[in-house]
Order: C-alpha cells, then sequence, then structure tokens
C-alpha cells in the first residue's frame, strides 16, 4: 500500500524529472553543435554532450532561471571541450559522411563549402577556435565570449580579428582545393 | 580378623605418610623475633628449582642429585634481641610429631641453653626424612627435610655456597667419604 | 555572403543523434543509484571489512604470542626464586648440621675428659 508521503514523492520526482527532460530538449543542440563543432566527432560530441547534462541534473537546484541556466551550460560544455582537445590533441575528423543535421535549415548553403570551413575551424588554435565557435554558433557578442571564457573583451577581439584574418588566407581565390 | 588387620596395616601406613608433613606452627615467634626465616618448598616448586639448577652450570651435579631426592624443605629459623624470648615448650609441639613411627632421634646434645637434635624418618629400612632442632639463647632454628635423602648427602653439599665442610674428625655419620 | 554568414551557417548548431534524452535519463538514474548504494564509513573505506579480520587475526596471535612470552618470563622469574629459596635453606641445613655435629662433638670430648680425669 503507498502511503500519501510515497505519492508526493514519486510525484515530485516524476516532474523532476519531465523539467530535466525539457531543459535537454531545449539546449541539446547548443551543448552537442558546440562539441561537435570544436572536434567533429559525433562519439565524443555525444560524450560531452552527456556530460554536461549529467552536471547540469547535479546543479539543477543551484541555478536559477531561463539565462543562468544557458550561460551555465555553455561555459561548462565549452570547459569540457578545453579539456578533451588538451588532454586528447584531437585531429579534427574531415569528411563529410558523418556531419550531423543542422539544428535549423540554412537557405542557400553551401555543404562543401561548410564542410571546408568547418575543417579550417577545427584547424584553428584551441584559443582561437572556441572563440570563434562561440562567435558564429552562438552569436555572442565580445563581452558575453569575454564572460565565458574568462577574458576581457578586448582579448576576445583581438582572437577573432586573428582568427578571420587566418581563415581569409585559406579561402584566397587560388587557395581552394588548397588548405594550409 | 583378617580385615581388622589390613586396616590397622591402613591406619599405620596413613599415620607414616602424615608423619612426612611436619606442622611447624612457630608463627607466635616471628612476632617476637628480631629476625626470621620461614621457607617452605614443596614438591612442584622443588621440581621447578631443580630445572633452574640444570640450567646454572655452575651448580654441582650433586646438589642436583640430592635435590631430586626431595618432596618438601621446610625451614624456620628466629632470631631474638633479647634473652628468654623463647622456651624449650614452644619446640614442644614439634618434638611431639617426631615422636611419631617412623621417626628416630639419632643425635641429642645440650649444654646449658645451647643444644641440638637430629631426627631420622625410615620407611622399610631406608631413608625418608630429616629433622633439625637447633637452639641458642638468641637464637632457634627447625628445619626438615622430606625426601629419601641421607645425612651423606647433606654432607656431600659441603664447601658449597659457603655451606661449610663437615669435619671428617667427626667420624661417624657426618664424615664425608 | 561574406566570411562571417559563411562560418554562421557552417557553424549553426547541430541535433544530437535520436534518443539523446532518454540515454542523458538513462545516465542520470545510473547515477542516482549508485548514489544510493550504502556510503562506507571513513574507517570502513581504509580498513575494509577483510582489511579488518586480518588485522584482528594478527592482533589476536601477537596477544597470544606476547601471554606466552609473559607465562614463560614468568615461570622463570619464579624458578630462579625458587632456586634461591632452596640454595638458602639448604645453606640454614647444612649449617644447622654442622652446628648439631660440633654440639655433639664438644659434648663427647667434655665426656672424654671428664672420663680422663684421675
Amino acid at each position: 500500500m503507498i502511503t500519501t508521503a510515497q505519492s508526493v514523492a514519486a510525484n515530485a520526482e516524476e516532474q523532476r524529472e519531465e523539467s530535466f527532460l525539457s531543459l535537454i530538449e531545449e539546449h541539446k543542440s547548443m551543448v552537442y553543435g558546440l562539441a561537435w563543432n570544436s572536434f567533429q566527432d559525433a562519439a565524443l560530441a555525444e560524450e560531452i554532450a552527456q556530460d554536461v547534462f549529467l552536471e547540469l541534473h547535479k546543479h539543477l537546484e543551484r541555478l536559477e532561471g531561463a539565462n543562468h541556466i544557458k550561460n551555465w551550460l555553455r561555459k561548462v560544455t565549452v570547459n569540457r571541450c578545453i579539456d578533451h582537445s588538451r588532454r586528447r590533441k584531437l585531429r579534427p575528423n574531415l569528411g563529410l559522411d558523418d556531419v550531423p543535421e543542422p539544428a535549423a535549415a540554412a537557405p542557400d548553403s553551401d555543404p562543401l563549402l561548410e564542410a571546408r570551413l568547418r575543417r579550417m575551424v577545427a584547424s584553428l588554435p584551441e584559443k582561437l577556435r572556441t572563440v570563434v565557435i562561440l562567435r558564429y554558433q552562438e552569436d555572442l557578442s565580445l563581452e558575453e565570449i569575454g564572460a565565458v571564457l574568462g577574458l576581457p573583451a578586448q582579448t576576445v577581439k583581438s582572437r577573432l580579428q586573428r582568427s578571420l584574418e587566418m581563415l581569409r588566407a585559406k579561402l584566397e581565390p587560388g587557395a581552394l582545393g588548397r588548405e594550409r | 580378623m583378617k580385615r581388622l588387620f589390613f586396616s590397622v596395616l591402613l591406619c599405620a601406613a596413613m599415620a607414616a605418610s602424615a608423619s612426612a608433613q611436619l606442622k611447624l606452627n612457630l608463627d607466635h615467634l616471628a612476632s617476637k623475633a628480631s629476625e626470621s626465616v620461614d621457607i617452605t618448598l614443596d614438591a612442584s616448586t622443588l621440581q621447578l628449582a631443580g630445572r633452574f639448577l640444570s640450567a646454572e652450570k655452575s651448580d654441582d651435579p650433586k646438589l642436583k642429585e640430592t635435590v631430586g631426592k626431595l618432596k618438601g624443605i621446610q625451614v624456620r629459623t628466629f632470631q631474638f634481641s633479647s634473652l628468654g624470648a623463647y622456651s624449650q615448650s614452644d619446640l614442644q609441639p614439634v618434638r611431639e610429631q617426631l615422636k611419631s613411627p617412623g621417626w628416630m632421634r639419632i643425635l641429642a646434645a645440650q649444654e646449658k641453653d645451647e643444644g641440638a637434635e637430629i631426627y631420622l624418618r625410615t620407611e622399610q629400612g631406608k631413608p625418608a626424612g630429616i629433622a633439625i632442632l637447633a637452639w641458642e639463647p638468641k637464637e632457634l632454628a627447625v628445619v626438615h627435610l622430606d625426601g629419601p635423602v641421607s645425612l651423606e648427602d647433606l654432607a656431600g653439599l659441603g664447601g658449597k655456597f659457603g655451606i661449610p665442610n663437615v669435619p671428617a674428625a667427626a667420624g661417624g655419620k657426618f664424615a664425608k667419604k | 555572403m561574406n566570411l562571417e554568414d559563411q562560418l554562421r551557417q557552417a557553424l549553426r548548431r547541430r541535433r544530437p543523434p535520436a534518443g539523446f534524452e532518454q540515454r542523458v535519463l538513462a545516465a542520470v538514474r545510473n547515477q542516482a543509484s549508485q548514489g544510493q548504494r550504502p556510503r562506507e564509513s571513513g574507517w570502513a573505506r581504509w580498513f575494509p571489512p577483510r582489511t579488518w579480520a586480518a588485522a584482528m587475526a594478527a592482533l589476536a596471535v601477537l596477544f597470544l604470542i606476547a601471554g606466552q612470552v609473559r607465562e614463560h618470563w614468568r615461570q622463570r622469574q619464579a624458578g630462579l626464586q625458587a632456586r634461591e629459596q632452596l640454595i638458602y635453606a639448604l645453606e640454614l641445613t647444612s649449617s644447622k648440621l654442622t652446628y648439631a655435629q660440633q654440639k655433639a662433638l664438644q659434648q663427647r670430648t667434655i665426656a672424654l675428659n671428664i672420663r680422663e680425669k684421675p
């Protein structure tokens, strides 16, 4: 026979799980995307994403509000990616076959160009790569990127500029097919 | 009739064995004495001491042999600071016991208020115990050795650990052979 | 399209493979069940039962040995004490025997002297 207290507890747990599930659905593309764009490795990206959401589950009670949760997820995901890249020294997976489905369809997309850009971004140094991904995947401002990485906005700006110069240089006419 | 005979024999045997233990009730003298010695070593203690006699290489084999014969030792000595602290009546209870069957006085010597007596106990013609009473004006001693130890055995201990040799000139039973 | 727009398209968010949410929930439940296992106390973590048992057994053996050693030394002390008492008793016996013999000798001498007197 189930007591009232037990049923209340069971209900509470069920609600908690539902809330958590909705959080996963809301933020899974962001978290998975950050990981995938950093390494272009689907298995690693899912591993990192799962770790991040497990951490969220542990710290959920301490997080207040949607923005707090979002920023927290972003920061934790970036840190996990940085840890992995320093530990494993990954070579990016440059193939087109394993590209996950985009979260949103893009008009006039050029898959080949996109793949090339992704390869170029993945080959950037870790400090520059992270800035580029946060800027162009999440569309964060320099200050917001600085808040995630713990850097002054000016440092973020200079790293971003350097990254774009490197990418443009690789995309120069005549440079197609010859990636440095 | 036979039953009565055996009963008497049994009683005699029991009496004989009972006389092996002397009751030396002289504790009342200890309170008067300036110094006293009270040593009682039973068979188990003698056995234990005998093991350590064997362990000590300096100990004489004769000593070990003599100790091996002993079943018990009782020694009571009293030294008094004044005259008249004790009397011969204090030794009477001991003398009464030494009148039991098996005991025989083989020496009695007295001069004024000094003297000594030696008693031997035998069982079936063989030594079974020795008792010594010795007294001086300010000193009294009673010694009882239980076991098939002879006076010759004790004489053989002379010259060891400061025990004076029994002079051969005395002749007779105490002479060291 | 400029480079930045191209980058935005190339680096847009990606959906994880199907069933990702269920896999996360399963991992959360697994983590929760591990957390419910009774945690060992500090002592049990450092000294698991097997180690405790072995340590207690070793202590018991040590106590036994210590007890036997103590008993050995006690017996040795008792034996040495008994030996000393025995030797002392024999010293006293021998001295009293000598005294008795000397007394007997004195008496005999006196008797002889008396007999020899004219």
